[in-house]
């Protein structure tokens, strides 16, 4: 197995056109990145007046600043390696799209509706990237040295979400 | 693992007899092209349209010429180059077999309620194909030299628009 990692931004803030979450492979970086699973999970208590957005997964040629996170191994016995830097609301150059969701950044009920906001709130839903899990035909996304995958908000600045990418780097 | 590409169509309007994507492997191409992955996906934020119900048809093709050319997207930089394989919108196509039929509600989703146009946009459920995902002993679809793949939405509605996204292997 590869070594294994989960970067998860919590309580991530909604912004016109932010960089909610990304992973960046820097150039010269020994190691290459596979990015298997992405989640965004609805996860907020507070009362917001919520919007319709889209959440856009993008590759990156380039990522730098923002709030650093630091990804959590599988095993502890895994280092990550220093030129893959993860990142909130970092400062990107988005290129290709993967993939777009929509997203409601409204805030989930406990028992009084069941609407895109709660549904959001499932983990199988959650899920809005799985290439290649369970089945090694199919490539997961790669990231080689000065590649990266960021998840763009284009609309909604209200509420927040959690979001989480699972990758091996090795 | 097999060089692996998406191709995405985003906000696809809909119109009647409209091929709203495909992926054509020409002949002669000296590739295989698999399916492994569609997704059909009701991402529209807005504006409100009054949405009806649309069947969304998975062919096989024979041919596909002229319309909106995509250029897929890679999963690895590194990956075999596509060659003479192309993908579109709106293009003129050849359909053979029926593999499969799609209800979808062109309506615009909501925050406010849980119908048919809002179930449509979580990706778990709006896998319309994925024949050979998890069991490597079952075939995806395999686009042989002059085979492609193309969904048409079959009913006279010009109403709200899709996401489109096929996920296919080149070797």
């Amino acid at each position: 197995m590869a070594a294994t990692y989960t970067l998860w931004s919590k309580n991530t803030v909604f912004a016109a056109n932010k960089c909610m979450a990304s992973i960046f492979n820097n150039t010269g970086s020994p190691v290459v990145v596979k990015l298997y699973r992405i989640y965004a999970l609805n996860n907020q208590y507070v009362a917001v007046t919520g919007v319709l957005t889209n959440l856009e997964v993008r590759k990156l040629t380039s990522a730098t600043g923002g709030t650093t996170i630091t990804p959590v191994p599988h095993d502890t016995l895994n280092t990550i390696n220093a030129n893959v830097v993860c990142a909130t609301n970092a400062t990107v150059t988005p290129t290709d799209l993967y993939r777009r969701v929509l997203w409601s950044t409204d805030e989930p009920t406990a028992n009084t509706t069941m609407t895109i906001d709660e549904f959001e709130c499932l983990l199988p839903f959650g899920c809005i990237w799985s290439m290649g899990y369970g089945d090694s035909n199919v490539e997961p996304i790669t990231l080689n040295a000065n590649e990266g995958v960021g998840i763009i908000n284009t609309g909604a600045v209200v509420g927040q979400c959690d979001l989480i990418f699972e990758f091996t780097a090795a | 693992m097999a060089s692996t590409y998406i191709v995405k169509a985003v906000a696809v309007a809909f119109a009647g007899s409209k091929y709203m994507i495909d992926v054509f492997n020409p002949a002669a191409s000296g590739k295989i092209v698999k399916i492994y992955r569609i997704w059909v996906e009701n991402n529209q934020v807005g504006p409100a349209v009054t949405g009806v119900t649309a069947n969304l048809k998975l062919f096989r093709t024979t041919a596909a010429s002229a319309g909106y050319t995509i250029v897929p997207v890679s999963y690895d930089s590194a990956n075999v180059a596509l060659g003479t394989i192309t993908a579109g919108i709106g293009r003129t196509i050849t359909a053979s077999s029926l593999f499969r039929n799609y209800f979808i509600s062109n309506d615009e989703p909501t925050i406010l309620t849980g119908t048919n146009d809002e179930w449509q946009q979580f990706k778990h459920i709006t896998e319309l194909w994925n024949s050979g995902t998890r069991n490597t002993a079952i075939d995806p679809i395999v686009c042989q030299a002059g085979q492609g793949v193309a969904i048409q939405n079959s009913v006279a509605t010009t109403v709200g628009n899709i996401d489109l996204f096929i996920e296919f292997t080149v070797q």
